[in-house]
């Protein structure tokens, strides 16, 4: 009976209702799609430093004075740039250095069925310790010749043919998605992107100079030995090695991390502000309703409404909304941020990973419940303030 | 009186949200643009099969408007269900789309016809149901 009354008063009062609801909708909207966001782009630069998974890049002097090095390396922009292994020896005899393995990069100039170009990066799968480790979690083989691993967001399957500058290439492997540039990257062993570099030379369909694809690498990754500092031996590199640059991978990503600090403080700033400035709203709906109904509570009080079940019927129909407004505003936000993460990823230019199910379902019922909580609070102030009321003075006019 | 008012409304959502499917598939969320060379990527042809499916649809919602029948709105409605449904999986499950789940064919087309087909689906089914409410109802009285 009670809580036919509850949804008869919301039914009979349609626009409240609608305001009531759209209100709580727009705090968990902003609740989840904010929290779903920022949880993403730091599972997205987690997930960007374990793959690099080395101290510090070597890369060719002349690299780092591109306009696309950076997008190259940690964006997976197309390109290239190679220097000859003489270097990379060099490099290799420098003291303090635990691991180190050349990585070759090559942009297709296409791929498949579309014209858009994918980076192709060669590894040595006898030295690496950044990709191997990672392709083994699909992967349990070892790479023939022209076989290659593909990433998550490739629209290519393992046994499928992709064709490069002419070389047919076997798709042995999908690697599982990281939220990185890697997800759109093709990875191969160094024996294959030598002839693929090599075929792209004969077609003439690349500028690498003079560069001879058997005697070049672009890049080298270094892992410093136990005890060894890895800024001492960026120092060591580029004061003994000439024509190369040596950067911790660490300085590298700070530019991400920034980037990730300032989408996150607005992001904060802005659920901060819908939240204030909903309680707000919430708070003076709920009182100016309360006033409107005075009278109406003061028969019901007349008909035998205790002080108690007039707030809770307050209470209850604030509970009803938050609720309705709660599940709405999280089926909005999961409708807008989970089958547009790749268009939010791309806009915002950060590594970008989804949380798990498990945790996004979370997630939604926290959001749910402070929409519930916040409803409940904003209409707390006007039970107690209509449990309060003086019958006989309300129905005489006089308050 | 109430379930004519929520009739409406759902004819009215089928109605726009099918022609936002229509019009959104070529002006807002189209797939990649045509290639260096002017040929078309296979994504191209998925937006003209859900541009087709969009106008079936939006016709089919100005039917739902525009018939008083309670019997014929339920079967118009009942059969935008899986028409809207058709058109949700058109891009990708039925015509395979680019290369690159970050091409804007993966990234934006996809998921905005998947949400407004699933949407448009929703509201024919509830309005399916409500139109045969009422069919009972009437003839009851």
């Amino acid at each position: 009976m009670k809580q036919s009354l509850v949804l008869r008063d919301l039914a009979g009062r349609p626009v409240r209702t609608a305001v009531l609801t759209v209100l709580t909708a727009l705090l968990a909207l902003t609740v989840l799609g904010g929290t779903v966001i920022v949880t993403s782009l730091r599972r997205g630069l987690g997930a960007l430093e374990s793959r690099l998974g080395a101290d510090i890049m070597v890369v060719p002097y002349e690299a780092t004075t591109q306009k696309k090095f950076e997008n190259i390396v940690l964006q997976g922009a197309t390109g290239y740039f190679y220097m000859d292994s003489a270097r990379a020896e060099k490099v290799a005899q420098c003291a303090g250095i635990g691991q180190i393995s050349p990585q070759y990069f090559l942009a297709s100039a296409s791929s498949g069925c579309c014209s858009i170009p994918v980076q192709i990066i060669g590894f040595d799968p006898e030295t690496d310790f950044t990709i191997t480790p990672w392709i083994r979690r699909s992967y349990g083989g070892s790479l023939q010749k022209n076989d290659i691993v593909v990433g998550n967001d490739l629209n290519a399957f393992v046994g499928d043919t992709l064709k490069f500058y002419g070389v047919e290439c076997r798709v042995a492997a999908k690697l599982d998605r990281t939220g990185t540039y890697f997800d759109t990257a093709v990875f191969t062993s160094a024996e294959t992107i030598r002839s693929l570099i090599a075929s792209s030379q004969a077609l003439g369909m690349n500028d690498f100079a003079d560069a001879d694809p058997s005697k070049s690498v672009s890049c080298l990754l270094i892992n410093a030995a136990e005890g060894c500092v890895p800024e001492e031996i960026v120092n060591d590199i580029n004061l003994h090695v000439k024509r190369v640059k040596a950067i911790q991978t660490k300085e590298m990503i700070s530019g991400i991390a920034d980037g990730l600090a300032g989408v996150s403080a607005v992001i904060g700033i802005l659920i901060a502000a819908v939240w204030v400035l909903g309680m707000v709203i919430l708070l003076l709906v709920f009182t100016m309703s309360v006033n409107e109904r005075k009278k109406e509570f003061a028969v019901l009080r007349i008909a035998g409404a205790s002080r108690g079940m007039l707030a809770g019927l307050v209470m209850k129909q604030a509970l009803v909304t938050g609720l309705l407004g709660g599940i709405g505003g999280v089926l909005l936000a999961l409708a807008a941020v989970l089958p547009f993460h790749t268009a939010i990823e791309s806009r915002l230019g950060l590594p970008f990973l989804l949380p798990a199910a498990g945790t996004v379902v979370l997630f939604a019922l926290a959001a749910i419940l402070l929409s519930v909580l916040t409803g409940a609070a904003a209409a707390a102030v006007s039970a107690l303030r209509i449990s309060r009321i003086d019958t006989a003075l309300i129905l005489r006019g006089e308050n | 009186m109430k379930n004519n008012r929520k009739l409406l409304i759902l004819d009215a959502a089928v109605l726009l949200l099918s022609a936002a499917l229509c019009i959104g598939t070529k002006l807002l969320f189209h797939a990649c643009g045509a290639k260096e060379d002017g040929g078309w990527m296979n994504c191209h042809w998925a937006e003209c099969a859900v541009f087709a499916a969009g106008i079936a649809l939006t016709v089919s919602g100005l039917l739902l408007c525009t018939v008083k029948g309670r019997g014929q709105r339920a079967g118009i409605a009942l059969g935008i269900v899986p028409a809207a449904l058709t058109a949700a999986f058109l891009p990708q499950n039925v015509i395979p789309l680019c290369m690159m789940n970050t091409m804007r064919c993966h990234s934006v087309m996809r998921p905005a016809v998947m949400v407004l087909g699933c949407l448009i689906a929703v509201c024919a089914l509830t309005d399916n149901i409500l139109s045969l409410k009422a069919a009972k109802e009437e003839d009851r009285a």
